[in-house]
């Protein structure tokens, strides 16, 4: 028989538990199996070591805290506690809005009509976004000839400078 | 009263499953906050210690969902032996002794390598000493179940001791 099979017998057999047929599977496998007799071994030392396991002491300031439970939880019962924890979760409110916005566009006899506006608000806040890129651009172009401009100018006006001496 | 009957169960069922002394501080806490908001719900005709490791169960196996400490390290085994009640058995050498601290050490760690569920039965059955009547009605599930599932546990961390002397 598979080692696999007979080791889900093995904590059963260590606790004594098992019928007669299966007693005489397990015997007759462990008496060829050096493996399965380890770890038989080792489920002992496990069961050994697990109920010898350290435990904590309650320290006087958790004991303090929970006699204080009952008053805490008189006082911090919201009626409405579901909710106030429903709207302190950021990301929650704007993922119910999509929700609900989706469902009634899936809904909606006027589909097409709303996508058809949905595209053009797009068309526009792109031609928009165009816009201030080609603005921007022309902005920086302007402010690259000030800037040439007052450097020209300063190298007139310092009076260190080649031009000055001149 | 509550606080002085059950304390001591519901932090080392905590810091057993959870690895945490500070985690199982404040999920002790918790704990006892629902007892207390739950207190007239429980039915007298049933076991109130059930009825409470029942709950304890409950809200560490959510807290486990919703935060995933598998993935969170242990305290470290040398402080747990400092901070705790030493249970060692009479009879045995230093030897011995050195040996199962040993084994201690590294099936502490192994716990966090078990599905929670599993963990939790092995946590009830060999370190809190119940029998597994008692578990299989703290965890709500059939004998069987139980027993299978705590015979599963036992025998991973065999396995896990088995790598370890291995390695």
């Amino acid at each position: 028989m598979k080692c696999e099979r007979i080791e889900k017998l093995l904590p059963s057999h260590g606790e004594g538990t098992l019928g007669p047929r299966e007693k005489r599977l397990v015997e007759a496998h462990l008496a060829e199996c050096p493996e399965c007799v380890r770890l038989l071994a080792l489920l002992r030392d496990t069961e050994a070591a697990l109920t010898g396991f350290p435990e904590l002491r309650v320290s006087r300031g958790l004991v303090r805290k929970l006699y204080a439970v009952p008053a805490q939880e008189k006082t911090a019962a919201p009626k409405f506690g579901f909710f106030v924890q429903l709207i302190r979760q950021p990301l929650f409110v704007p993922a119910a809005a999509l929700v609900v916005a989706a469902a009634i566009f899936v809904t909606s006899p006027d589909r097409d009509a709303i996508l058809r506006t949905l595209n053009r608000q797009a068309h526009i806040g792109y031609s928009k976004v165009g816009r201030v890129y080609a603005q921007a651009g022309s902005l920086l172009d302007k402010l690259n000839s000030y800037k040439e401009d007052a450097l020209v100018s300063l190298k007139r006006i310092n009076p260190l400078s080649k031009n000055g001496d001149k | 009263m509550l606080v002085d009957s059950y304390s001591q169960k519901i932090l080392n069922m905590a810091f057993q499953f959870t690895g945490s002394r500070t985690e199982a501080e404040d999920l002790t806490q918790e704990i006892f906050l629902k007892v207390y908001s739950s207190l007239d719900k429980f039915d007298p005709d049933k076991n109130f210690t059930s009825w409470l490791l029942t709950l304890a169960k409950n809200h560490l196996i959510d807290e486990y969902r919703r935060t995933k400490w598998e993935k969170r390290n242990r305290d470290d085994f040398e402080d747990v032996l400092q901070r705790g009640q030493a249970r060692t058995g009479p009879g045995a050498g230093p030897e011995a002794h050195a040996l199962q601290a040993e084994n201690r050490r590294i099936l502490w760690l192994g716990l966090n390598r078990l599905p929670a569920e599993v963990r939790l039965a092995v946590i009830l059955k060999e370190l809190q000493g119940k029998k597994y009547e008692e578990v299989a009605e703290i965890l709500g599930l059939p004998l069987g179940t139980v027993k299978s599932r705590i015979n599963r546990g036992k025998l991973m961390l065999a396995k896990i001791l088995r790598e370890n002397k291995d390695a």
